[in-house]
Order: C-alpha cells, then structure tokens, then sequence
C-alpha cells in the first residue's frame, strides 16, 4: 500500500472536518511560533552584519554580507564579553548554590517540624515577596557601603541571596510536603541524624524541586540590572547584562549594533540549553509550587 | 497554606523538636533578617531624613514629614501621572498576558498539533532567553528607521510611528515587549492546570450535545480558575515591580521637563535614587507604594479567597 492510500484510509477515518480544524491548528501554531521567535531569527541575523555595512529600511533577515567578525570581536582575549561572563557566572552560580545551601534546611524544617513562629515565619516570607524590591536598594547600598563590600562581587551575591530566599525556601517547603514523612522516619529510627535524613534520604528525592529552585535563582542573577548598576562601580566587575547595556547605548551604532547583536546571543546560549535540560521539571515544578503555594 | 503531612502517631514527639528546627533555620532566618528586615525598616526610616549620595558619609538629618510635604506639593502633578500610567501599565499588561497565555495553552494542548515537543520548544523560547537581553533586542526593534518592527510595518505599507519617543506609542511597546517576555509563564501553567482536567468530563459533555464554546465556558475555565487565580496575582505583582521593561526600553520616557510621560512607579523611584540626590525623598516614596502594594495586595487575596468560595 502506498504512503498516499494510508494517508486517505486516515483522512476517511477521522472525518474531513477534524481534518480541516487539525490542518488550521497547525497552520495557527506555525504562525505563531514565526512571531514569536522573529526576534530572536532578528537579532541572529543582525550579528552577522559586517561592521560598515549601513542600517537600511528595509528588512532584511539575510544580511548583505555576513560575516564572523562581530563573533571573533566578542570572542577575543581582551573583549568584554569575557569578563562580563566570568562575573555573570561567578555571581549567578554562587546565588544559587548559596542559596540552595541555606534555604534547604530552612524548608525542610518548615516542612517538618512543628516549633513556635512557624506560621509568622511563612507568613513574613509571603508578605516579603510583595515587598517592592526598589525600596530596599538605598538599604542595601548603605549596608554595602558600611560593610566596606560596595563594589564587590560577593556583597552582590549576597544581596541577590536575600532577594530570592523566600522563593526558594516556599518552593522547596512545597516540595518537601508531597513527600511523606515515613521516608525520613525509616531513616531516623535507622540512626541517621536530621541532617544526613535531610541530605542523603530527602534530598535526592527532590531532584525536581531543587532543578525549579535552583534555576530561578540563577535566573534571577543572571538577568538583574537594577541592583548591579547600583553596586558595581568598576567595569571590570560588571556583570553580563550592565556590558550588554552600555554597549547597547555607546555611540557608533554601525560598528556596535553588529557587536552587540553578537553578544546577545553568545549570552543567550548557556542560559537556553539550560533551560532545555531543565524544561522538563519546570511544569511539575510550577504545579506544585504555585498551587500549593 | 498547605496541610501538614500526616505521620504516624507514635513518632510524634520527632517532630517537635524545636531546638533543631531552630538551628536549620538559622542560616536563612539570619539571612532575612539582615537583608530583608532590616532594609526594609532601615529604608521606611529613610524617609524621614534628608539622606542624599554626598552627605551619606558626613551625616544626615532627621527632617520629620518633609519628603512627604515635597512628594505632595513639589511632586505632586507628576506623581498623580506616575501612579496613573502604573495602575494602567498594570491592569492593561497583566490582562494581555493572560489572554495570550490561556489562548496559547489551548492552543498548544490540542491533540491535532504534529512534532508538537519541538513546537512547544519553539513557543516557550522566549522564557529561555535572558530578559535583559530580549529587552534590549527589542529595543533595538522599536527603532525608527532601522527597527526590524516600522520594517515589517512598511513592507505592507503602513507607517510606523517613532515607537520610543512618542507617550502611547511607546506605552504599546513595554506591552509587547512584557507580553512577549511574560506569556511563557502563564502559558505553562495553565497547560499544567489542563491537563489535569479529567477527560471524563468532557466526554460527558459531548455526550449531552455540548458545542466546544460551552464546553470551555463550564469545563475548561472554571476547572482552571483556581491556578489561573493565583498566577493572575502573582503576575500582578511581578508586572507592577517592573522595572526592566520601562527602564531599559526609553527610561520611562519621552522625557519632558518634569519627568518621562511613561515613568512608572518604580522608574520614578529608580531614577530618583540614581540621580544620588534624593534618597529620602525616594525612600518615602516607596515606604507609600509599599503601603499601597499591602492594601491592595490584601485585598486582591480577599476578592480571591471570595471568588474561590462562590465558584
């Protein structure tokens, strides 16, 4: 039997109708998905621009010339992009393992055990993440300044620490509740004590809770320009997103705009494979942690 | 608030021990406390002094309500357009990221969608992206002449306006931006809350002579009415803190004379703590928009709680 005499076998089966509908479904879905990624198809196309080559009018998502050279640009030993990566990862990675760090035990406690202030603590932790952060960020230069950490890179970590414990410490308590308790009550009358119930018998247990908490703290990190712009003096400190921005606002905008453009994408990457790793966690992640939250 | 696990009676008394529970929370607790609590306290202090960048170290003084008087009298017209374009940005862009988001997982969760993992790959992208980045992307977009969005505009032949320097032009602009940034979420979420829909009801449905219009009015919506609620809130809160899209688009402009057309709360405040000048004056500022964040954010969670009894 040919491809073609299936294809209409199929097409009698499920009806014309349903037929057409699947058909328009796909052709919306497709339409769609161009709108949605023409930036990104944009901003590709633009980092191949050649330097001199002039801004037109008219769209064009194959460049006249394309070339490497924004790339070799960002990529050589003395380019920001190095630096500003390095500080991005430094500080990113270091939010979310300290972060990690402290708001797991927190959680599991919460989750736990029953002790006096629990229920205010929860309450504080809601009540902090409706907090405008803006209104915090004078508090935060003058504790920085005072702690002689203004400028640096930890007293930034630290501060992106405390802007996203409360998220952690809910989501991971979320996680923590859907399993029972008969796990770590084995592992306790076996001897072991909270900790080492928590870190080795729990823990492993969360894989998925930890993949959601972990990368929105590294989200939050990575994409934060407010704060960093306040803290940072030096450029040789500057995280990812305050390089991008004042490339994106420095003059020569022929010569720029191809560099910036490659930029932007050489930073998207990590981030997007990231998220492909971890995208399968993500709705069972959401799930718990908003509708238990 | 969840439920607490249920455990078996006679290991009771593992679960009371407070001493432990203290010390895991200590970390976290002292976390909160210097970082959190104290800022924010610290800060409503603020703005009762008249703290600038250049007499942070030499000493400031307590002025009493004087940045209150300012914010009221100086300020006032200005600020009357700042909390009105914050209440709009709001209510306008929580409104289009719900509708593209529920529009989105619908359409996503038909079965009729073929290679629908790498399609759901594709929709989702912008979530993967860096914000900051796509931000300064569109911005790049916006642009008059070279903007890829006037180039597409002038393909079909319409003129596009100079986006970021016109007041509505460039209000249209943060909610493109922020919807394109924002559906993901919502999106995933909803598809989370449909797929929990037990299929047995719509069967029974089809079965009763239901159109699909019906099924989605009395199935589909309030069977997902209560994460939609809660993301709806949550996203509220998010999209009236933020800073990015305004800031890093036009800073909140076109600016005129006394501040952007288009500032919002927070840009008002970022600007203002960034200029060095006025720290008190935007530490009072914000100790009211927290004010107004904490009625209205009591009040959304009442209107909710409320709705939720009556569905």
């Amino acid at each position: 039997m040919t491809y073609w005499k299936k294809f209409r076998r199929r097409i009698q089966r499920i009806g014309r109708r349903r037929l057409l509908f699947g058909i328009s479904k796909n052709a919306l879905a497709v339409i769609v998905e161009l709108a949605v990624i023409f930036p990104i198809v944009w901003i590709f196309s633009a980092s191949l621009r050649s330097y001199g080559s002039l801004l037109t009018t008219t769209l064009q998502i194959i460049p006249p010339n394309p070339t490497l050279q924004a790339y070799s640009w960002a990529l050589a030993a003395n380019s920001p992009f190095w630096s500003g990566l390095v500080n991005s990862l430094i500080v990113s990675l270091s939010t979310t393992g300290l972060c990690l760090l402290v708001a797991c035990p927190a959680a599991y406690a919460m989750s736990r055990f029953r002790f006096l202030g629990k229920r205010p603590i929860l309450y504080v932790l809601i009540f902090i993440q409706f907090v405008p952060g803006l209104l915090m960020y004078i508090a935060f230069f003058y504790l920085l300044l005072s702690f002689g950490l203004y400028g640096s890179l930890f007293g930034l970590i630290l501060v992106y620490v405390s802007l996203v414990l409360p998220f952690a410490m809910w989501n991971m308590k979320a996680f923590f509740d859907t399993l029972p308790r008969d796990i770590d009550e084995a592992a306790l009358i076996d001897g072991a004590s909270y900790f080492s119930a928590m870190y080795h018998v729990v823990l492993p247990l969360t894989v998925p809770g930890l993949a959601v908490t972990a990368f929105f703290s590294f989200l939050t990190a990575w994409n934060e320009y407010a704060i960093a712009n306040i803290v940072l003096a030096s450029q040789s400190n500057y995280t990812l997103p305050l390089t991008l921005f004042s490339l994106a606002q420095s003059g020569n905008l022929t010569t720029t705009w191809p560099q910036f453009a490659a930029m932007s994408v050489l930073s998207a990457i990590p981030l997007v494979i990231v998220f492909m790793i971890i995208q399968r966690y993500l709705r069972a992640g959401l799930a718990i942690g908003a509708v238990k939250g | 608030m969840s439920e607490e696990p249920k455990h078996s009676p006679f290991l009771k008394d593992i679960w009371q021990k407070n001493t432990v529970a203290y010390f895991f929370m200590l970390p976290s607790l002292a976390m909160l406390i210097f970082f959190n609590a104290y800022p924010i306290f610290f800060s409503i202090g603020l703005g009762f002094t008249n703290l600038t960048l250049f007499n942070i170290r030499t000493g400031y003084q307590f002025i009493g309500f004087q940045n209150y008087q300012r914010l009221l009298s100086v300020y006032g017209p200005h600020i009357q357009s700042v909390l009105y374009k914050t209440v709009l940005w709001t209510v306008t862009n929580v409104g289009l990221q719900v509708a593209v988001g529920l529009a989105f997982a619908l359409l996503y969760n038909s079965k009729d969608l073929f290679g629908k993992k790498v399609q759901m790959a594709i929709v989702i992208l912008p979530w993967a992206m860096p914000g900051f980045t796509s931000i300064l992307i569109w911005q790049g977009m916006f642009q008059t002449g070279s903007g890829s969005i006037n180039q597409v505009l002038r393909m079909i032949g319409l003129p596009g306006p100079n986006w970021l320097n016109l007041e509505w032009p460039a209000f249209a602009a943060y909610n493109i931006t922020n919807t394109w940034l924002a559906y993901p979420f919502m999106m995933t979420v909803i598809l989370g809350a449909l797929q929990g829909i037990p299929p047995e009801l719509y069967e029974a449905a089809t079965v009763d002579g239901a159109r699909s219009w019906h099924k989605l009015r009395h199935i589909t919506l309030p069977q997902i009415s209560r994460p939609l609620l809660l993301a709806t809130l949550l996203t509220a809160n998010t999209t009236f803190q933020n800073l990015n899209v305004p800031y890093l688009l036009n800073r909140g402009g076109p600016s005129t004379g006394a501040g952007g057309l288009n500032e919002t709360v927070m840009v008002w405040g970022y600007t203002t703590i960034l200029t060095g000048r006025f720290y008190g004056l935007a530490s009072a500022f914000l100790g009211i928009v927290l004010i107004m964040v904490l009625v209205i954010g009591f009040f959304g969670l009442r209107v909710s709680r409320i709705a939720e009894e009556a569905s």
